[in-house]
């Protein structure tokens, strides 16, 4: 399967805990392009994990519209979010064990990965010693668990995702609590399975050094989309209803409740210039 | 499809393997179950067979077996082709077909009339049967004299029948026959038959399988009178030889069909009864009876089983119940383990059904192993346990009654599996893959208690109504419910401890104990472990408290029936001779007690009398608090004066007389007494005014041991004038003629003396003590006056039973009772106390003292003889008998207190009990099962908690202590919830449990609780469970290492 678009507009998610409401996400506009790797960064308690498990059809929005290839999250009842799972969607939970089986071999793992696949008639579905090929597991299709290194384990944890050869892969702090030969090779499997299948990755991490692999990452700052990196390059956004989030260092210069003049210079340029103050921010658009 | 059960196979078999230590202990509550399923059944069945098996072996062979009979009397005989034995025989093989009907056994038989010409009885009539067996007498009545009569006209008479008949090995003995069927041939005359009597034989007991129990030598009696007619003598049956009956036209005959009881089974009792019917059916019409009480002994054992039917299944019911409870909580703590497993699956998009499998799978398999596994243990089990507990030979038989249960069970377990995992799979993906568990909601749980809770009290109230009567299914099952509803109890207080306690933790700043205690509000599987381990505690003292209390109430009704140790019934004619044995064998009287029984005709009560000086060593009260205070001698041996010896010699009494106004002569009499009873009168002449010395001689009949017993004023005159007369008695002498010596002890205190039992129209005496004893006396004519010395008191102080008939007497008045005197003659006692039940022979008679009671009775004394021993100890008992039997006394029957107790645990209702205590303490080990596995399932839990406790610096040596309370105090909240229910359980239950298949009347059952039992039970558990949870705390603590917070460590 070739990898499926993400779109989320206005999304909003709360939580309720012990009677109280707390907002999680608070208006996320976000697309993610069929095929595209997407790395979903920001500090903890950002809303991260919560927007990859709306994703995953595991949390209903509570606002706004979210679709995964063509399904709507918010109207699919739960038969249809866990055929969308069992199909279009492969999650890799953050800690590798928590998506294996810790009992059943690798190939078993990934056997038990495809099963919602097959109830639903998954019919072209990779057969499993492939799927450990592809993540470079072939040869240890049947060693134990406790067997294989902290890398292997979690590259298999996301073989088991790709199991069913979804069309978006997702993926929440792969490369936590590995060295950095195995965060690589964590990595190199999930850009391959991207580049071999077309599959749509968005991954969840706090590494910098992953980030830095990933071609397009997106900031998470209290619940909303704070920025957005290309090739290294961080940018500000421009929501849906006009709004930006201006980068924190810009913000400590730009407290709440400033007033800043917009302006489009002649070559394209936006300016904002703060009523009253020396400081100025410059936009480019188009950029 | 067959492949994806076989990768969910592997799968759900690798997963058990990872979990090896949490299935085997599942597995082993899944086969207990199963076990516990299948024994119900099992021990029903074999325990019905056992009762019946002990009903049937304790019957009488005779009655048990099918006699078949020609009516002897009157010349009657079998009709049409019944005339032949033959033909009847052919009839009784092919009805009675079952394997406990043995080889039917025919004989000939007649009464006959001896007209003996020598011996005894010549010229008089002996009656007695001939009896013609067809075959094997010789091998079973060895001649003692002379040969087994083989030919036709030959006899073999017993020798104590030849000896009334005056008769000799060789003789010939006429006999008529009036009963003989074929009485017309004779042409009206009875047929006489001429025996050669070419043997003679010794009775001998019929317990050998080929008499069939027949009473043959029963009969044998010498004549007896019986008013105004003589009953003749009976002689044992004249064994003839083969033909004789055929040849003298006897054609009235019997047929007895042994029934073997060792064959008789459950099932064999129905075809049994219907084929003994059908014969009765079939061969009244050729005119023979046919008869058998094997009908009504079956019916005997009816009642135990219906005990056992209706208690068995309830008790293992409650264990199977519980077990099932515990699998669900099992079941449910181990799906909860599994939740991450569970939650992978729905996250990877397998439907509801898929997980349900995935999720059960494991469960279902264990459950599909343990239910053969379970039934073939529990069948091992029981066969193993089989010899003790049933009756010999008792089968354990797997039928399809059985097989069906187990099914049952299984399914049960398979459905209680699947409501425990149920509330794990509805769960949504994200709780299942959270590491803390969501907290609980407590709606459903809390209607399930009150359901409970209701439940419990109608099964009490119900309880309540059946005190005294059968008990129903819901007061049965009411334990069990007591039991639940402690263990919910237990559940809910374990939580509201722990949130308090953590609630304090939190304000003292510690924070393993908030951790710890907060934890176990929290966690479901603590609550529920506290739960099992409560209802564990409840069943099983409930069931060690019936099994207590009814062991003591067996104790102690065998103990009160027996009367003592062992009682020994004897054939003494003369019961002096028997004491005087038991006195020689015994000289200390703590060992053995010569007693003796006498019944009355009439509606007085029937008189124990027992040798009060061994009484209260030898005899068994049985229950407590019956016994009477300060013991059976005060009350029935009071202080008394010592006898006044005597000797063959003279006697002589100086007395006093002041007036004398007789119209007739008045005589002074002595009254001598000898050991044996007798008495002998003294004459000591006429009563004279003034003061005299009278003496009289004392004969040789006197024997050693004679004793003065009293003064009898003998006035011949008419009973129109009465008789008036006052004298003192001063001093009485004895000794050889010319030596007499005054009797010390004499006439000096006159509280030593009594007038003679008072009657209607009898004497007025009246007795004034002092230094002399001043007599006066008015009487009619005609009537003996005595004035008695009391070391014989009379009315004789006796205890009576609650129910002893005493007629109701005036205020102040002596309570006296008239009862059957130990001669057999009326008797007067005094009953100034009373007890509920006197040992042996219940609340309905009186017990007195024998040495006493023999001392009035002059005549023969009447009765049974016993002799009861304090203890069964064989090498004593052995010497008694052998000194017995030196004497001529032979020992007729023995019982023995612990044979009576032994009997009676063999009842219907013991059994039931039994399998009450079993299910106990199946409870506790399915419970302590239950705790493994919900600590060993917890432990990544609270491995993770301890770890992370430790992270943050909290010392090893505080968390230990932490995890001990925490574990202790979960023990102690299940063991007193599970206490406090068993008291109401034990309170409500106990009274209602049956103890006995036929209730004493004579004892009635105590459900006080044996506190010391309970306690130790409590005890035991406690320290059992304690011991547990401290090794659980040590490996929580050892698994809590900080490097488990890394991933990986699992």
């Amino acid at each position: 399967m070739s990898g499926i678009p993400v779109a989320c507009h206005g999304l909003v998610h709360i939580y309720r805990v012990e009677g109280n409401d707390v907002v999680a996400l608070s208006g996320v506009d976000l697309d993610v392009a069929p095929g595209e790797v997407v790395g979903l960064l920001g500090p903890s308690g950002a809303g991260k994990s919560t927007l990859l498990n709306l994703f995953a059809g595991l949390l209903r929005p509570s606002a706004g519209r979210l679709t995964v290839g063509d399904h709507d999250i918010a109207r699919m009842d739960e038969r249809g979010l866990a055929r969308m799972r069992a199909v279009d969607v492969g999650v890799v939970l953050q800690g590798a064990m928590r998506n294996l089986l810790p009992y059943a071999t690798p190939i078993d793992n990934v056997r038990f990965a495809q099963r919602g696949a097959q109830r639903v008639g998954g019919q072209d579905l990779p057969r499993a010693e492939e799927v450990l090929g592809l993540i470079g597991l072939d040869e240890e299709a049947t060693t134990s668990l406790s067997a294989l290194s902290p890398g292997q384990r979690q590259r298999l944890a996301v073989g088991v995702g790709l199991a069913a050869q979804p069309g978006l892969l997702l993926l929440d702090e792969p490369t936590s609590q590995l060295d950095h030969e195995g965060r690589d090779e964590v990595i190199d499997s999930v850009l391959a399975a991207n580049r071999d299948l077309g599959t749509t990755v968005v991954a969840v991490t706090h590494d910098p050094d992953v980030a830095d692999r990933l071609p397009r990452t997106v900031t998470i700052r209290d619940g909303r989309v704070g920025s957005e990196g290309r090739r290294g390059e961080d940018f500000a956004v421009v929501a849906r209803d006009g709004s930006l989030t201006l980068p924190p260092d810009i913000l400590e210069n730009v407290p709440p409740g400033s007033l800043l003049r917009v302006t489009v210079d002649d070559d394209g340029a936006v300016r904002l210039r703060r009523t009253g103050a020396a400081g100025e921010i410059h936009l480019e658009e188009g950029r | 499809m067959i492949a994806g059960l076989a990768a969910g196979l592997r799968l759900a078999v690798r997963g058990l393997w990872f979990r090896r230590s949490t299935a085997t202990i599942v597995l082993v509550l899944a086969v207990v179950a199963s076990a516990a399923s299948v024994i119900a059944p099992l021990y029903t069945h074999s325990a019905e067979e056992s009762i019946l098996r002990d009903t049937v072996r304790a019957a009488n062979p005779f009655s048990l077996s099918v006699q078949v009979v020609v009516p002897n009397v009157g010349g009657s005989a079998a009709v049409g082709p019944a005339r032949n034995p033959a033909f009847t025989l052919r009839k009784v093989e092919q009805e009675l077909r079952e394997p406990a009907f043995e080889r039917p056994q025919q004989s000939y038989s007649s009464r006959g009339t001896y007209h003996p010409t020598a011996g005894p009885n010549a010229n008089g009539q002996v009656t007695g049967p001939v009896v013609e067996r067809a075959d094997g007498l010789c091998a079973h009545l060895p001649a003692v004299q002379g040969r087994c009569p083989r030919a036709q006209g030959e006899a073999m008479l017993s020798r104590r029948s030849m000896r009334m008949l005056g008769l000799h090995v060789g003789d010939t003995a006429p006999i008529v026959l009036p009963d003989a069927a074929d009485i017309d041939i004779q042409g009206g005359q009875p047929p006489e038959l001429r025996m050669k009597v070419v043997g003679a034989y010794d009775p001998i007991p019929v317990d050998d399988a080929y008499w069939v129990g027949r009473p043959y030598f029963d009969g044998f009696a010498h004549s007896i009178q019986v008013g105004p007619t003589t009953v003749p003598p009976v002689a044992d049956p004249a064994f003839l030889g083969a033909g004789t009956a055929v040849a003298t036209h006897i054609t009235s005959y019997l047929i007895d069909v042994p029934v073997d009881p060792d064959r008789v089974s459950l099932a064999d009792t129905g075809p049994m009864r219907a084929q003994i019917r059908r014969l009765g059916d079939k061969l009244s019409g050729y005119e023979l009876d046919t008869s058998s009480q094997l009908p009504a002994a079956l019916a005997k054992a009816h009642k135990g089983r219906d005990l056992i039917r209706v208690a068995a299944p309830l008790a293992v019911t409650q264990l199977v119940l519980l077990a099932w409870w515990t699998l669900f909580l099992v079941v449910g703590t181990a799906t909860e383990e599994r939740s991450p497993e569970i939650g992978l699956a729905k996250l990877r998009g397998l439907g509801s059904a898929q997980t349900g499998r995935f999720g059960l799978a494991e469960i279902v398999l264990l459950l599909v192993i343990a239910g053969p596994l379970g039934t073939v243990l529990g069948w091992l089990a029981l066969r193993a346990a089989a010899p003790r507990v049933f009756a010999r030979g008792t089968p354990v038989v797997l039928t399809g009654s059985v097989l069906l249960t187990v099914t049952g069970a299984l399914a049960g377990g398979l459905v209680t599996a699947l409501l425990a995992a149920r509330g794990v799979l509805r769960r949504p993906v994200t709780d299942l893959l959270r590491r803390v568990p969501p907290r609980r909601r407590g709606r459903k749980a809390g209607l399930v208690e009150g359901v409970v809770l209701a439940l419990s009290l109608a099964g009490i109230a119900q309880l309540l109504n059946d005190r005294g009567g059968k008990p129903s299914p819901v007061a049965l099952l009411a334990p069990g419910m007591v039991a639940v509803a402690g263990g919910l109890v237990a559940g809910r207080l374990l939580v509201r401890v722990a949130r308090r306690r953590s609630e304090q933790a939190l304000e003292r700043g510690r924070p393993a104990s908030v951790v710890g205690w907060s934890g176990v509000a929290r966690r479901p599987g603590t609550a529920r472990i506290a739960s099992v381990l409560a209802v564990a505690t409840c069943l099983l003292l409930v069931g060690v408290e019936a099994w207590a209390v009814a062991e003591r109430n067996r104790h102690e009704r065998a103990g009160a029936e027996t009367g003592a140790a062992v009682v020994l019934d004897v054939n003494a004619t003369d019961v002096r001779a028997l004491e005087r044995v038991v006195d020689q064998a015994d000289p200390s009287g703590g060992y053995a007690m010569t007693t003796a029984y006498v019944q009355s005709a009439d509606e007085r009560p029937p008189v124990l009398a027992v040798q009060a000086e061994r009484a209260d060593r030898v005899m068994t009260w049985g229950r407590p608090g019956i016994r009477p205070h300060g013991g059976v001698r005060r009350i029935l041996r009071p202080p008394l004066p010592p006898p006044l010896p005597l000797a063959p010699g003279q006697v002589s009494a100086q007395v006093d007389t002041a007036r004398l106004r007789s119209p007739s002569p008045v005589h002074l009499l002595a009254l001598a007494a000898s050991p044996d009873g007798r008495q002998h009168q003294v004459s000591l002449g006429p009563l004279r005014t003034g003061l005299h010395s009278y003496t009289g001689t004392v004969t040789a009949s006197c024997a050693p041991g004679c004793r003065l017993a009293g003064f009898a004023i003998r006035h011949a005159g008419t009973d129109l004038r009465d008789a008036t007369m006052r004298f003192t008695l001063r001093r009485i002498s004895a000794g050889p003629p010319g030596q007499l010596r005054e009797i010390p002890g004499g006439f000096t205190d006159g509280r030593n003396w009594r007038p003679s039992a008072p009657f209607l129209g009898g004497p007025t005496i009246s007795l004034q003590p002092g230094l002399f004893l001043h007599v006066r006396i008015q009487t009619a004519g005609g009537i003996n006056v005595e004035v008695d010395h009391a070391d014989a008191p009379e009315p004789l102080p006796a205890l009576g039973g609650a129910h002893a008939n005493v007629p109701p007497h005036e205020v102040g008045a002596p309570p006296i009772a008239e009862a059957v005197g130990v001669s057999g003659t009326p008797g007067r006692y005094l009953v100034d106390r009373r007890v509920r039940y006197l040992p042996r022979v219940g609340d309905g008679s009186v017990m007195v003292d024998l040495d006493l009671a023999l001392m009035l009775s002059p005549d023969a004394p009447a009765g049974n003889r016993q002799v009861w021993l304090s203890r069964d100890d064989h090498a004593a008992e052995v010497a008694l008998v052998q000194r017995l039997k030196a004497k001529g006394i032979a020992v007729t029957g023995r019982h023995t207190e612990a044979a009576l107790e032994r009997d009676y645990a063999g009842d219907g209702a013991v059994l039931a009990l039994r399998l009450l205590l079993v299910c106990g303490g199946a409870a506790v080990v399915v419970s302590v099962g239950a705790l493994l596995v919900a600590a060993y399932v917890g432990r990544r839990q609270r491995a993770y908690e301890v770890a992370a406790l430790r992270a943050v610096g909290v010392r090893r040596s505080t968390v230990a202590r932490f995890l001990v309370r925490e574990n202790l105090g979960t023990v102690l909240v299940a063991l007193l919830s599970g206490a406090v229910a068993a008291l109401v359980a034990t309170w409500a239950v106990l009274p209602a449990l049956p103890q006995f298949d036929t209730p004493s009347e004579m004892v009635l059952a105590r459900f006080t609780p044996e506190t010391g039992t309970g306690a130790l039970t409590v005890a035991s558990l406690g320290a059992v469970l304690t011991a547990v949870a401290v090794v659980v705390a040590v490996l929580q603590l050892r698994a809590g290492r900080p490097e488990r917070l890394r991933e990986g460590v699992r």
